[in-house]
């Protein structure tokens, strides 16, 4: 049942002295409930925001300083030390040359070579092996004996490019080695800058350190 | 009488108390407001934000060397993985090799990915033996060899040679 005006009437002068406190503290509560309470989830998040930032900041720092460390002229011999390792093409040129070396300090002549040639170029890896990289089928045919045959591979296997042997057949005085050299086509990549740059680790410095033990060009 | 006049001192007490309540909240709304007000206009995010966008400015400015450098590692893994998958058949085929006296011959031999297997000739029988035992001192847990297999052995009375074939494989 609501109260008539003359209860309200009373009410409020029986109660007189606590409306304005009353009133005050209601007045607080709403600003605190609406404007305050809101704000201050707001700071928080902001608040949030901000350590996430220093920490992008900190980790593109990082990568800037990385970048900017690396050497250029180390950076661009290194590059092109193990795209000699690694050719991006099959280039072979530069087999038939190593080779040459090989059998040169191994003291072997070369008598036959074959090449299981297919597509010269071709963005697309077509014999992978197990280490991902593409690879092609080298045939030759050396004079000279076990012994030379074996200083042959050791010789094929301390060059640039890398090589692996697959098969070897020998007699008396010559043998059939089939070997696989490797190439892996130059892919493009589009950097971002919150991409995650790391010097050279330790791991990655020693590969460096044996391919510059195999490679001629100083 | 007596009791009007403690309702009446309860009522003044209640009074003031809300009064004083009154005051707190206003007190707390007031230094509440300031402090957020002080935190809202902290411009740390926007100073983050621009050396936030600097910095990328910086890396994108290098961006080719970010890209050698990316490619680099990309391909110092690829020449990892070669190296780690390869095996050292020059020395398996001299170590196979090495007990070999200077009156055997190596007729054939032949390397697969996980044996090599040798055909030697010699007119000394003692030679051949001396040739097995070195390679059967390899062929341990900890040596170069996880089996080692007589696949032939021949007599030629004709010449006069001992002919012996073995197989050994890789660890």
């Amino acid at each position: 049942m609501m109260p008539n005006q003359t209860t309200l009437r009373i009410l409020l002068y029986k109660y007189r002295d606590f409306l304005f406190p009353v009133g005050t503290i209601v007045v607080c509560l709403l600003i605190m409930v609406v404007i305050l309470i809101p704000e201050g989830v707001n700071i928080v998040n902001q608040e949030n925001n901000v350590q996430v930032l220093r920490n992008d900041i900190a980790s593109l720092q990082t990568n800037l300083s990385v970048i900017e460390k690396y050497d250029t002229s180390q950076l661009h011999l290194n590059t092109s030390r193990v795209n000699r390792a690694v050719p991006t093409s099959k280039d072979f040129g530069v087999v038939i040359d190593t080779l040459q070396r090989a059998a040169n300090a191994s003291n072997v002549a070369l008598s036959d070579y074959t090449f299981q040639v297919g597509d010269l170029a071709d963005t697309r890896p077509q014999v992978k092996s197990s280490t991902n990289a593409s690879t092609f089928l080298v045939s030759v045919v050396l004079l000279g004996d076990a012994k030379s045959v074996a200083a042959f591979l050791r010789s094929v296997e301390h060059q640039l490019p890398l090589a692996d042997v697959s098969d070897v057949k020998g007699t008396i005085q010559s043998a059939g080695v089939t070997l696989l050299f490797y190439y892996q086509p130059q892919t493009s990549v589009t950097v971002q800058a919150t991409d995650n740059f790391t010097s050279l680790t330790p791991s990655e410095q020693s590969t460096l350190s044996t391919l510059a033990t195999y490679d001629t060009i100083k | 009488m007596v009791q009007r006049r403690k309702q009446g001192e309860t009522s003044e007490r209640l009074r003031i108390l809300s009064i004083r309540l009154a005051y707190i909240f206003v007190a707390l709304t007031i230094v509440i407001s300031v402090v957020f007000f002080i935190l809202s206009r902290d411009s740390t995010a926007a100073t983050l934000q621009a050396q936030q966008n600097q910095t990328e400015t910086a890396i994108m400015l290098l961006k080719d060397k970010a890209s050698s450098i990316f490619l680099l590692k990309k391909r110092i893994a690829l020449a990892s993985s070669i190296l780690k998958s390869r095996k050292n058949y020059d020395v398996l085929l001299s170590s196979t090799l090495s007990g070999l006296g200077a009156d055997t011959r190596v007729d054939t031999y032949s390397i697969t990915s996980k044996t090599i297997s040798v055909t030697a000739s010699s007119s000394n029988l003692s030679s051949l033996n001396s040739w097995l035992d070195t390679l059967k001192t390899q062929t341990n847990p900890k040596g170069l060899f996880s089996k080692l297999s007589i696949d032939n052995f021949i007599l030629d009375t004709k010449s006069g040679l001992y002919s012996l074939s073995i197989t050994v494989t890789f660890l």
